[in-house]
């Protein structure tokens, strides 16, 4: 039995959809029952992890999407850590709307994950993503990323 | 940033080996390990190896034991393996622990049918980690992944009919923890393991990915990345246990400057 749930709704043109739990080994036994459509949004927002055989069934599941418009949103660093590795986890015609940046506090060991979002931090062409940022309470947060690895999937998708 | 001097590592072989609790012999480099009477057990103390070259060494030289100093200290390496080596058909039970001063532990049985969240779930709670956190993620991703292992590939290899006990070991000393999957397949083919762990480095994780029958070819790789040291045991037919040590907390930026080490044991 597969432990990733999807909700899924119809909203103009495009069918939502919300992967939540875990992408595993038994993943394609949801992702059969998403509704058929020209366009996705895929929300990871509730994503928890994906094991080594969920890669492989999730790159399954989307060489079914070819021709598809697929808008990608609120992926965590579990998702993309596999698709800056992989190459060929985020399909070429995909667009990543939005990510999860990782940032820690070194006097705190406090941990801050920051949505970064297409148009405004990144763009297929460019990537302004802050390596160190100031919290309202004066804290200091340094990139916990290696971004050489971590970005990689922008140059690749 | 870990690594010794040869001095200082010639250094802790020397006071090592005046101590050490059976045969075996060790080096402080390969050109001395080339050198060594393989009658016994053999270990490499070496640095500045790359994961990618310790898992070509074991593969292509047959090397069994390459320790390096890294977060971990060199010296509480050598000392777990020298009570292996010393014990080696104790390391396939749970009487072998990595802290065994400690009560810091849990262990529990398995099937093939228990929920592999709820598992996962039980040793994030014991070691108070929050599945959100990104400098523990390790945790999560290597439990998965050896109890997936455990579960749902190791009984295929065998194709067994019946199921066969698992368990799973979790052991804690400061900010360094033990976890250990046992099966009773003993199916594991440590060959085949290291070779998918070096083909993610050699041709790419993406051409590495297994489209056929059993697993991805990518689990492995996982647990070998998410280790500081990996401990590869089979008994063939009868047990198989793989351990990993790591610290609990790893940033991005510890995990590049890592040193690795491995251990593979030969029970018989």
């Amino acid at each position: 039995m597969s432990r990733c749930q999807i909700k899924s709704i119809k909203k103009d043109e495009f069918q939502i959809v919300s992967f939540i739990g875990h992408i595993d080994e038994a993943f394609m036994q949801v992702a059969t029952t998403i509704p058929a459509s020209e366009n996705y949004i895929f929300s990871f927002k509730n994503l928890i992890s994906i094991n080594s055989s969920g890669i492989r069934e999730w790159i399954l599941y989307t060489q079914k999407l070819k021709s598809k418009k697929v808008v990608l949103t609120d992926c965590p660093k579990v998702f993309i850590d596999q698709a800056s590795m992989v190459e060929g986890f985020i399909p070429s015609h995909f667009q990543v709307q939005s990510f999860y940046v990782p940032y820690f506090n070194e006097e705190t060991d406090a941990e801050k994950l920051v949505l970064v979002q297409y148009g405004t931090e990144f763009t297929k062409d460019k990537n302004s993503i802050p390596h160190e940022f100031t919290d309202t309470d004066g804290l200091k947060y340094e990139i916990d990323i290696i971004p050489s690895k971590y970005f990689k999937f922008l140059t690749k998708s | 940033m870990y690594t010794l001097t040869n001095e200082q590592r010639s250094e802790i072989i020397k006071s090592h080996l005046a101590q050490k609790k059976s045969s075996y012999n060790m080096a402080g480099n390969l050109k001395e390990y080339l050198l060594l009477n393989t009658k016994h057990d053999c270990i490499l103390v070496e640095d500045n190896l790359k994961p990618q070259q310790i898992i070509q060494m074991c593969l292509d030289r047959n090397i069994k034991h390459i320790i390096q100093n890294s977060k971990i200290p060199l010296i509480d390496k050598i000392n777990s393996i020298d009570e292996i080596i010393a014990h080696p058909l104790k390391f396939m039970t749970f009487n072998q622990k990595f802290y065994p001063d400690n009560d810091t532990q849990i262990c529990f049985g398995f099937n093939s049918k228990d929920d592999r969240s709820e598992l996962v779930n039980r040793v994030l709670n014991f070691f108070e980690i929050d599945p959100k956190n990104h400098n523990t993620e390790h945790i999560p991703k290597s439990v998965e992944e050896l109890i997936m292992n455990a579960q749902v590939h190791a009984p295929k290899i065998g194709d067994f009919k019946s199921p066969h006990n698992m368990s799973f070991l979790a052991e804690k000393k400061g900010a360094n923890i033990a976890l250990s999957v046992f099966d009773d397949y003993g199916s594991m083919n440590i060959n085949k393991f290291l070779n998918k762990i070096l083909n993610t480095y050699t041709i790419g994780t993406a051409d590495s990915i297994n489209y056929g029958a059993g697993g991805a070819g990518l689990g492995s790789s996982i647990i070998f990345q998410s280790a500081e040291a990996l401990y590869i045991a089979v008994l063939p037919k009868r047990i198989t246990r793989v351990t990993i040590i790591t610290p609990i907390k790893v940033r991005a930026k510890d995990r590049e400057i890592e040193q690795k080490t491995i251990h593979i044991i030969n029970s018989l």
